[in-house]
């Protein structure tokens, strides 16, 4: 049972960073629109955060420094402060479209008004913060979390042409639009490599207080966390081929979703599914409120970390009660929480290599990392995933423009 | 999601973005449908029957609008008009399952309406 709890993180990493609310409307929109033909879309995805989190895990394991302290590090001050000013921005529009989905999620449930749900959300997001333990808030939404696993159970249930879904892993684009296509190809990388996931899976490892003998569990959390946080995406995919592409169905809401749970497993699918959107999105909330507030801690050399009480940390505190209201307050203006998580992973996107390369020179520094430093294999995987971020980042914007945010 | 189509005023429609109002419409009501079938088969809960069909019904209420507001070429006019007709007569449907939901014989009326609708 230790051994569960020891991958609690990666599995709140996965469950609040690889499925939030974007991810799993996207992830269920690419379903419907390209039925199984960008599935290997998402084992890249998959592929660049397991070595990213596992590369960012080691660097703050054995210098028990977190993945900011590494890029102001290596950006120096100035290019260090556009990319925390950068990454602040897509973290603060995440955290508003994770409380949004939060809002909707609990509307689908109990059918109350969706302003007074945002209030409450907002402050239950407050209070399990502010009350419960870091690992206890691993452990709660990361585990039932997993009642995601829903729709796996849900995508099996609809009978899919299993050699539909082994030819989506071979990259293929067998369709009329390719700037959609790309455009969908780039949103899902996005989305599975968005940087709040590393900086919050850095600072978790030392809010867990991991040490070099600790290793194993980093590299255990990142892969198997991770390949979960796949797995769910590709049951999304799944359900929305069997169910919506037949139908020329578009999902565009949160109910879309929850549907593909409810068609095949009838109510206890749909609870089962909405619980699980419900915890998921809330631990991506959470997520990005803590990368927020790290951010800005590790930038500034303030003290940080859940494990230090508010007077220990007072502007650490402050900082992740600060993005909870500013997230409040974005989504309470009547924006779409949806539109709003696709914007920033597209945004995201472009800020992806100010992440991604001080942590591959980080962990490639024997000055700093001694006998941890990166291995041959670990390069190589580094090497190409830098260079499939590279593309994806300089492509995401004219995508975007071409493809009218997918819209053809 | 990203495939909001709406966009309001008196614009004058192509083509392209009557086949978007058509895909729209489409999509609601073959939503609306298999929403409805699991109202009628008693396997859904009606906090959620109620909530979808409302953020349906509001997609094809925005095509409706869309449609009846913008001004089409004169090769295009039979066909804006029978989409719009089309939006509309989802919106009613969808409406109805949103007053109704946990209603199994509305629901179970709503469902083949829809699904004529979607074809």
């Amino acid at each position: 049972m230790k051994k569960v709890f020891e991958i609690a993180l990666g599995i709140l990493a996965a469950i609040g960073g690889f499925v939030d609310i974007g991810d799993i409307v996207f992830n269920t929109a690419a379903g419907a629109l390209f039925q199984y033909q960008l599935l290997w879309a998402v084992v890249i995805g998959v592929g660049a955060i397991v070595t990213y989190s596992e590369m960012c895990g080691r660097v703050a394991v054995v210098s028990q420094r977190a993945a900011f302290d590494a890029v102001r590090e290596r950006l120096g001050f100035g290019v260090g402060l556009l990319a925390l000013v950068a990454g602040q921005l897509v973290n603060l529009l995440t955290l508003a479209a994770e409380i949004g989905g939060i809002a909707l999620a609990l509307q689908l449930v109990a059918g109350l008004p969706f302003r007074v749900l945002l209030v409450i959300a907002v402050l239950a997001l407050g209070l399990a913060i502010w009350a419960m333990p870091f690992e206890w808030i691993e452990r709660v939404f990361g585990y039932i979390g997993l009642a995601l696993l829903v729709f796996a159970v849900g995508a099996i249930k609809l009978h899919p042409d299993w050699g539909g879904v082994a030819s989506g892993f071979v990259p293929h684009a067998d369709t009329g639009d390719l700037a959609v296509y790309l455009f969908f190809v780039v949103g899902l990388l996005g989305a599975a490599t968005v940087p709040y996931e590393v900086y919050f899976y850095s600072s978790g490892a030392i809010e867990e207080r991991w040490t070099p003998k600790d290793l194993g569990i980093n590299k255990a959390n990142a892969i198997i966390g991770y390949s979960l946080g796949g797995l769910l995406s590709f049951a999304l995919m799944i359900t929305a081929a069997e169910l919506f592409y037949p139908r020329e169905i578009s999902p565009e809401t949160l109910g879309s979703v929850a549907l593909g749970a409810n068609v095949p497993l009838g109510e206890l699918g749909l609870l089962l599914g909405l619980i699980g959107i419900l915890f998921a999105v809330s631990g991506a909330a959470i997520d990005t409120a803590f990368a927020g507030a790290y951010n800005l801690a590790q930038f500034f050399g303030w003290e940080w970390g859940k494990y230090r009480t508010a007077v220990e940390a007072p502007r650490f505190t402050l900082a992740w009660m600060v993005m909870l209201v500013l997230g409040f307050l974005i989504v309470v203006t009547g924006v779409d929480p949806i539109q709003v998580t696709e914007y920033s992973v597209i945004f995201s996107v472009v800020a992806l290599p100010a992440t991604y390369v001080p942590i591959l020179l980080v962990a490639n520094d024997r000055a700093y990392m001694g006998n941890y430093a990166n291995g041959r294999i670990a390069n190589v995987f580094g090497i190409f995933y830098l260079a499939v971020i590279l593309v994806v980042a300089v492509a995401a914007i004219p995508l975007m423009i071409i493809s009218n945010m997918g819209q053809g | 999601m990203l495939f909001a189509v709406a966009c309001g005023g008196s614009s004058a429609l192509t083509a392209k973005s009557l086949q978007q109002q058509r895909d729209a419409i489409t999509s609601a009501a073959a939503e609306g449908a298999l929403l409805a079938e699991q109202v009628a088969d008693d396997e859904t809960t009606e906090p959620f029957a109620r909530i979808h069909s409302g953020e349906l019904a509001d997609q094809a209420k925005a095509a409706a609008q869309t449609l009846t507001k913008a001004r089409a070429p004169a090769a295009l006019e039979a066909k804006r008009r029978e989409a719009a007709a089309d939006a509309r007569s989802t919106f009613v449907a969808l409406e109805e399952l949103h007053r109704a939901p946990d209603d199994q014989a509305v629901a179970r009326r709503v469902e083949a309406e829809l699904e004529q609708l979607a074809k």
